[in-house]
């Protein structure tokens, strides 16, 4: 994920602060991994650097003074560009499930057992992400980061679904190539 | 291999349920257990046996072999009389099309229980607008089946299962004709339904992120309960 546009998209709102475009973020994201201060600072000096923002102003509301950062309007165009670029469709074949079951099968372990265990907790984890985005006063940013986490581990289950259906074969294949 | 787990004795019990239509074993020696107020869905590939199984727990079909104790009866063995006071009362059905009675409104369908059970006519109208305002549906009452969407329909036969305060209900894909945000409504609707009301619900969907909901799934494959988990 691109750090630099989602803190330009976060300015497209208005002037911020690092503190505040943190807090932003994890709140908008909530099921990535929360943005560290040093990554956040680092990435507003690159973005000044590339001419992408600028410094809006410090001040110190009676805290620790803080400088506020705008989009230029490069920055804006740079944003534009960026949302409308198509996403390469990733490579996942190269998934560890994959790997696991193939290395499990060339090393004459058990498949089966993995990918039953391995259903089980996607399973689980799709109960936590439901109880998550049907929770009274789920705001929409949790309830569209469910929605992309349970659809992608629904994927995954129809694949290993598949592959358990397919073992016998698949087994046959890797034994003898 | 089975679903026999909890110390507390169960709402529903089955035991090595064997059911076969014609040459084919729908059923294959599954038991299950549910507990009171659980939600647990049933999944498993086409043909695995998860409509056959709902139809023995529910008693609409009677098992050639094996037992499906409720509350201490034994529906296997029950007089029609009785299995069909017990789904009037103490079940409530919903399938994959809510199977509505397409001339009456979504009120008139969810009373019409009430009315079979003696209710008077002003009060199965009354409970039925409580239970149609519960489902977000209220503003469809008068409307009939064929002027609403899938999801409407949906949730006003979910209305029509829960109206009598039944201790279960069965649900066989009732979100197998819906779009995914229409499903979600539904879902919403009668997990949370159930669950303030203390229902328990036996779901039967092919659908991961419909088996999501429930507290617990258990898997069938070729009429057998696989262990917890797996993968057909």
């Amino acid at each position: 994920m691109s750090t630099r546009h989602i803190l330009l998209g976060l300015l497209a709102q208005g002037p911020s602060h690092g503190y505040d475009l943190k807090r932003r973020h994890d709140e908008r994201f909530p099921q990535a991994r929360p943005l560290a201060y040093g990554q956040v600072y680092t990435t507003l000096q690159r973005l000044v650097r590339d001419g992408l923002a600028e410094v809006d102003g410090t001040g110190s509301d009676g805290g620790p003074e803080r400088t506020a950062y705008r989009s230029t309007a490069e920055g804006t165009r740079e944003l534009a560009h960026w949302a409308g670029e198509i996403a390469p469709p990733a490579p996942f074949v190269t998934n560890e499930i994959f790997a696991k079951v193939v290395v499990s099968i060339l090393s004459g372990g058990d498949p089966e057992a993995y990918l039953r265990a391995q259903r089980a907790a996607h399973m689980e984890r799709m109960r936590e992400l439901t109880a998550l985005k049907t929770a009274k006063g789920a705001d929409l940013a949790t309830v569209l980061s469910a929605d992309y986490a349970l659809n992608h581990l629904d994927a995954d289950l129809r694949w290993m679904a598949t592959t358990a259906a397919r073992l016998t074969t698949l087994t046959a294949e890797v034994d003898t190539a | 291999m089975s679903d026999i787990g909890g110390t507390a004795a169960p709402l529903l019990a089955a035991r090595d349920l064997a059911k076969a239509h014609g040459r084919t074993r729908a059923l294959d020696g599954a038991s299950v257990d549910l507990a009171a107020g659980e939600i647990l869905a049933v999944t498993g590939t086409s043909g695995s046996g998860k409509s056959t199984l709902l139809h023995c727990l529910a008693g609409i079909v009677r098992p050639d072999e094996g037992t499906v104790t409720y509350a201490g009866e034994r529906l296997d063995e029950l007089p029609e009389k009785r299995l069909s006071e017990l789904r009037r009362t103490e079940f409530g059905v919903v399938f994959q099309f809510g199977q509505l009675i397409p001339e009456l409104t979504a009120v008139d369908n969810v009373g019409l229980p009430l009315l079979l059970a003696g209710a008077g006519r002003a009060e199965a109208q009354q409970r039925a607008g409580e239970w149609l305002e519960r489902f977000g549906v209220r503003g469809q009452a008068e409307l009939r089946p064929g002027a609403m969407s899938g999801g409407q329909a949906q949730r006003v036969a979910l209305a029509r299962a829960l109206v009598t305060g039944p201790r279960i209900v069965f649900a066989d894909e009732p979100t197998g004709a819906l779009d995914s945000l229409a499903s979600e409504q539904v879902m919403t609707a009668l997990v949370g339904t159930a669950r303030e009301s203390g229902t328990a619900v036996v779901l039967i969907t092919h659908d991961a992120q419909v088996a999501a909901y429930a507290d617990r799934e258990i898997r069938l494959t070729d009429g057998t309960v696989a262990r917890a988990g797996v993968t057909a």
